[in-house]
């Protein structure tokens, strides 16, 4: 089966007062579809160079990436955006959730921005999905850490993307509430489908996942 | 456009009450202005014709040759006359000065006279109408008796309307109304008085046309045609001046309040670029940012615009009830265009002043999402465009629909230079702060030199609002209480003009008996000037409207030994007592400079009927404000003898012997008496009210920049917050804090007051210099009151916009922080 994601060579340099600096050296990755993979390193080891290239937010300096056969490349900004909005679901450490949306609304926002219909019922759905039927008509302000971040992961899911990108999601979090999240995410991965990029520090989050990829200074470390 | 941009836009809950109330005192203000503008041109459009008498006004300063009226009739026109003269009338020992108008029997041709509170005609012979001034002054009642020259009148009837009557504050006495039949008995038109005679025409345009081609091919000097596009040359130039300043004013309010837009925009902008970041991140276009940005100001556009409509509709009849007696009586009501102005005006400043922030949204890097310290590139030349674009639109359509004058735009152009000034002048105290230049006691200075306060921006918007108002309401008290405080105990007070050789020697002598000195009596001999050099005046180039006027007019000839003790000879040299009766004159320099007259120019004067010429042996600078006799052209002793002369002087009248100027009128009834005084007291009351209406809207300019102020404190709240609840954790108390933000705000205006104290007194000082000729002393209010209102006005936006800030508890902020 093709792999879902696709690098070969990637790399990323860039130009500072003291001369080139590379942050990512021959990168060669494939995520399988339906593949939970853990994105692991210390501070400072381009864990998210890594994953903004990977998310389409960046463009590389060397080597290509292939998201779903296709190339990201030659993809104009605005068509790295459409991508995105098709192909990938994102789940922040600070949740990024729009202040002035209600929790439904939030949901409802990338269904949405891609003309599908119904979003309403499906914001709905999806909210019911990750237990927060009654907070529906919250601003994100009204709810704690937890739901804010069981919101953002049922809005990641609205458009059920083939990718989901999860950049430390329980970095905000208490441990328990951590754990109940990581149990969500995985949950509905596995319903679903999709494939699962999870950047953490956390050992027993990495644990779960099918393998990992470790980061060393721009480098994979092994895999 | 992306169906979900509207959801999107429709569902941005943000805070815009600062922005709508500034936009609404902005739109407020040019909607008030423009309103009563268009009324004010209104009135003296579809008034115009009744103002002016007729359809078309033939205006000369000596009677009008028969033949005009001649042709007036042949051409099947309406016709009236009208003689207007200064003169006094006298009832039981009581004197009053008046403005007298003789009418033919078919005045007025246009509009309605009123007598008595009924429509009234011409009076008859014998009869006359009286403005209730004249009627209280003299202590009349109806049917009594008066004494105009040496004609007896009756007083018929108390005038209430005269539809082609200037604005009475333009007017140095109350009406009195005569039969033009009355006129030769007076004995009131000899020569040298000063009247201007008019013959009024009214009728279908094609005569009217055709008449105005025959006095173009009948030119007389001194001698005009005016229409419906030039009713009241003087009056319409005063008022565009007036109007000009408010328009100003109102204008200015406006920019302020894009300022204050502005300000809220750039901290929206703040709020929202993790909103943007995601939004790109989720794969909303580019455009879905800037479209749903703008279709979220829509409603603070909409609401700010449609306030400010309604409220300056609401204050725009303040305006001509400040102005009353100024500006016509009956102005029509307001319509519908200064409506639209404002509603297009709103959105337009709105969109200027937004636009810079907004295309700085669009671009926010999507890899804020990971990196939230990533921020949008500052302001490029897209942002400065866009601004310029809007500003350069607004003007526009300022111009379209309230139309374009100069003085506006000088004004204007003023104004922003000024605030450009003002914003140097602010950065100086926050330099000092920020380079810690400044005692340690001046900490809360550093306070306001934080990056992020926009202190320079506030203190210069807040000092300009203050400097405004501080000039409209002490450059009026600086210039005249300077003018009036340079002027002797015993300056004169009252001028005497028409008196005749024979009346020298009874006016001398009552003036002794009264205890007065000895009166310098100067002749005054009419002359038209004909050529200088050789070249008839017609055909000099004089582009100047003033200069045409002054040479079409007939000048005041005079002869004198000695120049008075204030002019001064600024070239050639004066006549020697030997040269009288030499054919030399002195010209002031003034007029010298506007007809192009030099030392040495041959002037050729038409004096009753003969041609005389003279040579301008020299160059006089004049103060006209000393309230001495003074004349453009004089000339030695002797020269000008023979020619029809009356005399004219001033001297000074103490209060406690007031009762001479009857007893003058009364025995020398053909004179005429001028108290400077009360001439004073009208051009001040011209000015208060002038100064008032500008006050009004300057009033709307000071809030805009208040609102700025509002709007950029509240900008602040959340670092504040943030600050607040780390000091309150750290054990700073509740009042300490209070102090802390009231005080802050406090200083902000101290200096703004500062600053516009030091402003407003050199723009008045330099004025001062420009119009009196002198350095004024420095009035000390505005130093005290500007600063305090200044402080005041800060503290109380600062306490109103951050206040909810002290009362976050410090757990919650840190909790937000983190």
């Amino acid at each position: 089966m093709q792999a879902l994601l696709h690098t070969r060579g990637l790399g990323k340099t860039v130009h500072t007062a003291d001369g080139p600096l590379r942050l990512l050296e021959d990168i060669n990755i494939e995520l399988a579809r339906g593949e939970r993979v853990g994105l692991v390193g210390a501070s400072g080891s381009g864990k998210t160079t890594l994953l903004s290239l990977l998310a389409a937010l960046d463009t590389p300096t060397e080597g290509e990436i292939l998201l779903d056969g296709q190339a990201l490349g030659p993809l104009s900004e605005d068509e790295r955006t459409a991508l995105r909005g098709r192909m990938i679901g994102f789940v922040f450490q600070s949740f990024m959730l729009l202040p002035g949306l209600t929790a439904q609304e939030n949901v409802e926002l990338p269904v949405r921005l891609a003309g599908h219909p119904k979003p309403s019922a499906r914001a709905r759905d999806l909210l019911g999905t990750v237990g927060l039927a009654h907070r529906m008509h919250h601003y994100p302000a009204q709810l704690s850490g937890g739901e804010q971040q069981r919101v953002a992961i049922a809005r990641a899911f609205a458009l059920e993307p083939p990718l989901l990108l999860a950049d430390e999601p329980t970095g905000n979090l208490d441990q328990a509430t951590g754990a109940r999240i990581i149990d969500l995410l995985f949950e509905l991965n596995r319903e679903r489908g999709a494939t699962l990029l999870l950047v953490t520090h956390d050992p027993a989050l990495a644990g779960r996942c099918d393998r990992l990829l470790r980061l060393d200074q721009g480098r994979l470390a092994a895999s | 456009m992306n169906r979900g941009v509207m959801w999107y836009a429709r569902r941005q809950r943000q805070r815009a009450f600062g922005m709508v109330m500034a936009l609404a005192i902005g739109v407020a203000a040019l909607v008030a202005v423009s309103t009563f503008a268009e009324r004010l041109s209104g009135a003296l459009q579809h008034g115009a014709a009744e103002a002016l008498g007729g359809d078309l006004v033939l205006v000369a300063d000596r009677a009008i040759p028969p033949h005009f009226r001649a042709e007036a009739d042949r051409l099947g026109l309406r016709s009236a006359s009208s003689t207007s003269f200064p003169s006094m009338i006298l009832a039981d020992g009581r004197t009053r000065l008046v403005e007298i108008k003789a009418v033919s029997p078919e005045y007025p041709l246009l509009g309605e006279l009123r007598v008595d509170g009924a429509t009234a005609s011409a009076p008859a012979a014998g009869r006359a109408w009286l403005e209730p001034d004249a009627l209280a002054a003299l202590g009349l009642d109806q049917g009594a008796t008066f004494s105009l020259g040496q004609l007896t009148l009756q007083a018929g009837g108390r005038l209430d309307r005269e539809p082609d009557r200037a604005p009475s504050v333009f007017a140095i006495g109350p009406r009195v109304m005569i039969a033009e039949a009355d006129l030769a008995a007076s004995g009131l038109l000899g020569f040298g008085s000063r009247a201007s005679f008019r013959l009024h025409l009214a009728g279908e345009a094609a005569a009217l046309r055709d008449f105005a081609a025959y006095t173009r091919r009948h030119p007389e000097r001194g001698l005009r045609l005016e229409g419906l596009d030039e009713t009241r040359p003087e009056l319409r130039e005063a008022l565009s001046r007036a109007e000009g300043l408010l328009r100003v004013s109102g204008l200015l309010a406006l920019l302020l309040a894009g300022l204050a837009v502005g300000i809220g925009m750039q901290d929206r902008l703040r709020a929202q670029l993790d909103a943007a970041a995601a939004l790109r991140a989720l794969g909303a276009p580019a455009r879905f940012i800037t479209t749903s940005a703008l279709l979220a100001l829509l409603p603070t556009a909409a609401l700010g615009s449609l306030i400010g409509v309604l409220l300056g509709y609401a204050i725009q009849p303040l305006l001509p009830l400040l102005l009353r007696g100024v500006i016509p009586a009956d102005l029509p009501p307001p319509g519908p265009m200064p409506a639209l102005l404002g509603l297009l005006a709103g959105p337009v400043i709105t969109l200027a002043f937004a636009l810079p922030a907004v295309l700085r949204l669009r671009a926010t890097p999507v890899l804020r999402i990971l990196r939230r310290h990533l921020e949008p590139p500052p302001w490029g030349p897209a942002g400065w465009g866009a601004l310029a674009a809007g500003i350069i639109l607004l003007g526009a359509l300022v111009a379209v629909i309230a139309g374009p004058t100069r003085l506006t735009a000088a004004v204007l152009g003023g104004a922003l230079a000024l605030g450009l000034v003002l914003l140097l002048l602010a950065s100086l105290p926050i330099l000092l702060a920020r380079r810690r230049w400044l005692p340690t006691g001046a900490a809360i200075l550093g306070r306001l030199a934080q990056p992020g306060r926009r202190a320079h921006l506030t203190l210069a918007t807040l000092g300009l609002g203050l400097m405004a108002l501080t000039l409209a309401f002490s450059l009026r008290t600086d210039l005249l209480e300077g003018w009036a405080a340079r002027l002797p105990a015993d300056a004169p007070n009252r001028f005497v003009i028409n008196l005749l050789e024979e009346q020298k020697a009874p006016f001398a002598s009552l003036l002794d008996e009264a205890g007065l000195p000895a009166p310098v009596l100067r002749p005054m001999i009419r002359g038209r000037l004909l050529t200088i050099d050789g070249q008839p005046v017609s055909e000099r180039p004089l582009a100047e409207g003033r200069a045409r006027a002054l040479a079409e007019r007939e000048f005041n000839l005079s002869m004198a030994e000695d120049h008075p003790a204030d002019n001064r000879i600024i070239a050639g040299r004066h006549w020697r007592a030997e040269e009288a009766g030499q054919h030399w004159l002195s010209v002031e320099e003034g007029i010298a400079k506007r007809l192009g007259i030099g030392l040495g120019s041959r002037l050729v004067f038409e004096i009753a009927g003969e041609t005389w010429e003279g040579t301008v042996l020299n160059l006089r600078q004049v103060r006209w404000d000393s309230f001495n006799v003074n004349f453009f052209v004089s000339a030695p002793p002797g020269t000008l003898d023979g020619y029809p002369a009356t005399w004219i002087t001033s001297f000074h009248l103490p209060d406690a012997k007031a009762g001479l100027a009857d007893r003058l009128v009364t025995a020398l009834p053909n004179i005429t008496i001028i108290d400077i005084r009360a001439a004073l007291t009208q051009v001040r009351e011209v000015l208060a009210r002038i100064e008032a209406a500008v006050g009004l809207v300057l009033g709307f300019v000071l809030i805009s920049a208040w609102l700025v102020l509002w709007n950029a404190a509240a900008g602040t709240a959340r670092t504040r917050r943030f600050e607040t609840a780390l000091l309150r954790t750290l054990g700073a108390s509740r009042h300490w804090l209070r102090r802390q933000l009231v005080g802050e705000y406090a200083l902000l205006g101290l200096l703004a007051g500062l600053l516009a104290a030091l402003a407003a007194t050199l723009v008045s000082a330099l004025l001062g210099r420009l119009i009196l000729e002198e350095w004024l002393p420095i009035s000390p209010l505005p130093w005290l009151a500007t600063p305090l209102l200044g402080a005041a006005l800060s503290a109380v936006a600062g306490w109103l916009s951050l206040r909810g800030t002290l009362n976050t508890p410090p757990a919650l902020v840190l909790r937000e922080a983190g």
